[in-house]
């Protein structure tokens, strides 16, 4: 049988997204300075108690040296100034096993040589919601 | 802001707010590589805002979002070693790997919803694999608003929506560029050349400043009373 699912506020016809952790958060801290060998990388995390198998993700993340916004994603990317020039430090969340999301944060170094990251430490803090979709 | 909303985030459930309806499901495996592009029919008469998740393990016990994978790659240059999107038209969905990873199995499982400028009929999408539709073990976001911004072609976007919550919601934002609508699942700063899809306490900005020349398209959103 056949509805119209969204002139419905509920409707038990079709599968649910259950919220099973709402807005955990943490916070990693990247420190200043940083020497990431060549064509390297470097990561900080911090594991949170949160999501089951196969979770769906509703994420925040903001950084200090991006005022503070709160961008809407699993992954964010910032650009940032090294010793040898612009570099990616990338933040996002995945499931690392069942109950344990890692909120990861990593800079990428494209330069042939060591390369020293930007002075200043960076507070790079994660606010996640999982859900249980609807899958055996 | 009226007390009803104000308090609405409190409830598992809250009759004065839709709820999430999973309108479309499909899961499955195949070999994939960081070259591996293919397309199966998703048998809709829309275009759905579809989310990823997918796992190198049918149990899914490590799991990853569009555009998302194990890291470091295994060759300098990446992020990944494979990541992942799905794309959707109006009738297939098209799965695109990315990365230096050798071919390996890759489960994956994508679940939809119906965007609102659509109004059809559908299927029962509730199955025997999910014991109940609503479990009051859980939460079940609320959906506040859910809607759409077109823009046109240029190098610049800046798009408001206000929701004027008072706090920051959860938020997820598709793009829809050409005939196909994709999931926003990588936000960025300005240099990067990524959407950023930023929320505050009172609305839902979403900005591009295009480091090529754009083409116009439209940003499907929904926006939830949940934080």
């Amino acid at each position: 049988m056949a509805t119209y699912p969204e002139q419905f506020i509920i409707n038990s016809d079709f599968a649910t997204l259950k919220n099973d952790s709402v807005a955990v958060t943490a916070t990693v801290t990247v420190p200043a300075s940083v020497v990431v060998g060549p064509n390297g990388s470097a990561e900080w995390h911090q594991d949170i108690t949160a999501g089951s198998k196969g979770a769906a993700l509703r994420c925040r993340i903001r950084s200090s040296k991006f005022g503070g916004r709160w961008l809407a994603a699993p992954q964010v990317s910032f650009t940032r100034n090294g010793s040898q020039g612009t570099y990616t430090l990338v933040a996002y969340v995945y499931l690392l096993s069942p109950g344990v999301i890692r909120c990861s944060v990593s800079v990428y170094s494209a330069y042939g040589v060591n390369m020293t990251t930007e002075a200043g430490t960076e507070v790079i803090d994660f606010s996640v919601s999982t859900f249980i979709p609807p899958f055996a | 802001m009226t007390a009803i909303v104000a308090n609405a985030p409190n409830f598992l459930i809250n009759s004065d707010y839709p709820m999430d309806k999973v309108v479309f499901q499909l899961s499955g495996s195949r070999s994939m590589d960081g070259s591996t592009y293919f397309s199966i029919p998703h048998g809709l008469p829309f275009t759905p805002l579809v989310d990823i998740i997918w796992s190198y393990t049918p149990d899914f016990s490590i799991s990853y979002s569009a555009n998302a994978g194990p890291a470091p790659a295994s060759v300098p240059g990446y992020v990944f070693d494979l990541q992942l999107t799905c794309d959707a038209d109006a009738n297939l969905l098209y799965f695109n790997a990315l990365g230096p990873a050798a071919a390996k199995m890759v489960y994956y499982r994508v679940f939809g919803f119906q965007p609102d400028d659509s109004n059809a009929s559908l299927p029962s999408t509730v199955s025997a694999a999910d014991s109940f539709v609503i479990n009051s073990t859980y939460n079940y976001a609320k959906l506040f608003t859910a809607g759409h911004v077109s823009y046109a072609s240029g190098t610049n976007v800046n798009l408001v929506v206000p929701h004027n919550l008072g706090y920051i919601p959860q938020v997820q934002v598709w793009r829809k560029s050409s005939t196909r609508t994709g999931i926003i699942a990588v936000s960025g700063d300005d240099p990067s050349g990524l959407w950023q899809i930023e929320i505050t306490p009172v609305s839902l900005v979403m900005t591009l400043s295009s480091l090529n020349n754009l083409s116009s398209g439209t940003l499907y959103y929904r926006i939830y009373l949940d934080k």
